[in-house]
């Protein structure tokens, strides 16, 4: 009998299936499930000319910019909520060092919606809105059923998804333990898809319970398992945003632009540059560090 | 379920102007409205739970993609944060967003902030400036705003300030169409929902004209004059002949207001 190909890979070698050039989609949502292992590790590659589609975002895709590693950016959102609302880099260089293709999460999802099913392109609600404007994808045409003008939205082709997720299966079925966001649009409209996940458990386990398969192995081409892979954001069921370390990350950008550049280089060296595995990412954090993430802790503190 | 002893140290102080803007959410809400809470927006989420927590049991809740009854809980650690891992564990249902945008139309009330706000109730969370790629300053991005605000049935606009900078007669840029350029603007463009009902400032609360849908002053916030509003918004505002009084909460409210849901006190800043 021929055997399954298992699908799984580590973060070193996973980010090297994105090449310079590539349209990739972002999953997660704010400061929540971001593959940010897999994005530090493409951080510290410096891969360039990217085009990124990307969920709402936090400080991830900031780093990011913050490394000119984007040439266009298609997101509704960038900021880190109460500790920033705007992002630094975002803030400072959009328009200026990269591209920003306006949406709103309607629009994005009719963008990925539209690449899904084939269309040419959706109507989305956003006539009267300067989105039309600030979009090449985005234009408002006649009504063909008698209507006022209509925006409509033309698909994204996406090489690589990035997700993060709860657990996998080695053969690349994935389970979401809360919000899927838009996980699946991106793990449906990409041509590659890359899952890590906080564990890996047996198949048998996934089986026990197929109703929580968000991602069938069908529309997961590797899987990449990264306890604390969402560090510095939160999990789900896991752990919760590290808002000492995110506020290092903002402290560092705010530094660079009032002219004192030294704590964002730091910041880069300690986070980014310095660890060479994802693990050892962990080890630099320290263990104790990422416990005090708990959820379970909440209960104590209240 | 009210907290036992709400310290009277806590009642000491006249209500503050966030937790009136929060007064004011609460009143308009109605038994069995399908809300939705945005993140870091702290003064629409208090007035929701204040309703939710005194008139209004059946409220139904959406937190991002968190569908939660929140009656039962004590205390709110975090008003920025309502889909937190603290409050989520009281989700009865998760959704995706791009399923929750299809409920958008049954959902009664939404709101969001902005950077700038015009006399039409558009607003702009792009940026400020002519030009997209050299802006004065840019915004956080649109968010789930421009789609959100043109199918919702009804929607606040609250901002942190009340200024010529951010009451302004046209926006730089639109990331959601109020009334776009008054009358049946709105209409003509065929957005479905009913548009922006009333705009909260730290100032003032305005509505919007039924004809012309120009904004509107609709009260003053206690201790603020009417000079000091018009001259602080960047548009010539609507002034009614009368200036209705504004509803303050009473001490059982206030009391619930600071001790169960603002227990962090980012409204009495």
């Amino acid at each position: 009998m021929a055997t399954r190909t298992p699908k799984l890979m580590t973060v070193e070698d996973a980010a090297e299936l994105i090449r310079d050039g590539d349209t990739i989609g972002i999953g997660g949502f704010i400061t929540t499930n971001k593959p940010c292992a897999l994005i530090r590790r493409l951080t510290r590659l410096r891969c360039k000319h990217l085009t990124v589609v990307a969920a709402p975002s936090g400080p991830e895709l900031d780093l990011m910019l913050a490394n000119d590693m984007i040439d266009r950016l298609i997101t509704p959102y960038c900021g880190a909520e109460a500790v920033s609302p705007i992002l630094p880099f975002f803030q400072k260089w959009a328009g200026r060092r990269f591209q920003v293709d306006e949406v709103d999460n309607g629009t994005l999802i009719a963008m990925l919606k539209a690449q899904i099913q084939r269309v040419p392109f959706l109507p989305v609600n956003v006539v009267g809105t300067s989105i039309p404007d600030l979009n090449p994808r985005v234009k408002v045409i006649d009504d063909p059923f008698g209507g006022p003008p209509i925006a409509v939205v033309k698909p994204i082709e996406i090489d690589v998804a990035i997700i993060h997720a709860t657990r996998a299966d080695r053969w690349g079925n994935v389970q979401h333990f809360g919000p899927l966001f838009i996980d699946h649009l991106f793990a449906q409209a990409a041509k590659k898809v890359i899952v890590t996940v906080e564990r890996l458990v047996p198949n048998a386990t996934i089986r026990g319970n197929a109703l929580l398969t968000s991602l069938p192995s069908a529309f997961v081409d590797v899987i990449v398992e990264a306890p604390y892979g969402a560090h510095p954001g939160g999990s789900h069921n896991f752990y919760r945003l590290d808002t000492e370390r995110l506020r290092m990350f903002v402290d560092g950008a705010k530094a660079y632009f009032a002219g004192n550049p030294e704590p964002w280089n730091s910041y880069m060296e300690l986070f980014v540059d310095g660890p060479a595995t994802h693990g050892e990412y962990c080890e630099m954090v320290g263990m104790s560090n990422m416990f005090k993430l708990s959820l379970e802790r909440l209960d104590e503190e209240s | 379920m009210a907290l036992a002893n709400v310290p009277e140290s806590l009642l000491e102080a006249p209500p503050y102007p966030m937790e009136l803007m929060a007064y004011f959410i609460a009143q308009q809400m109605r038994n069995g409205d399908y809300v939705a809470l945005g993140t870091n927006l702290p003064v629409s989420t208090a007035g929701v739970l204040l309703a939710h927590l005194t008139r209004c049991p059946d409220i139904k809740i959406s937190a991002l993609s968190y569908f939660m009854h929140l009656a039962r809980v004590e205390r709110f650690h975090d008003l920025g944060q309502v889909a937190s891992p603290r409050l989520s564990r009281w989700a009865e249902s998760i959704w995706s967003l791009d399923a929750l945008l299809d409920a958008v139309p049954r959902m009664d009330w939404s709101f969001t902030g902005a950077l700038q706000i015009d006399k039409f109730g558009n607003t702009n969370l792009i940026g400020v400036g002519d030009d997209p790629t050299n802006l004065k300053f840019r915004g956080p991005g649109s968010v789930g705003s421009s789609t959100v605000a043109a199918i919702c049935r009804n929607y606040m606009i609250h901002v942190g300030s009340h200024a010529p900078r951010v009451l302004v007669e046209r926006c730089d840029f639109r990331s959601a169409v109020g009334f776009g350029e008054g009358g049946d603007h709105r209409q003509r463009l065929g957005l479905p929902g009913g548009g922006p009902k009333f705009v909260i400032t730290p100032k003032a609360i305005m509505d919007f004209e039924p004809e012309s849908k120009h904004m509107r002053l609709k009260h003053l916030l206690p201790g603020v004059t009417l000079d000091e509003v018009v001259n602080n918004t960047g548009f010539e505002l609507m002034i009614p002949e009368i200036i209705e009084e504004i509803d303050l909460p009473s001490r059982k409210e206030l009391g619930i207001l600071r001790a169960r849901i603002d227990v962090q006190g980012v409204l009495r800043r």
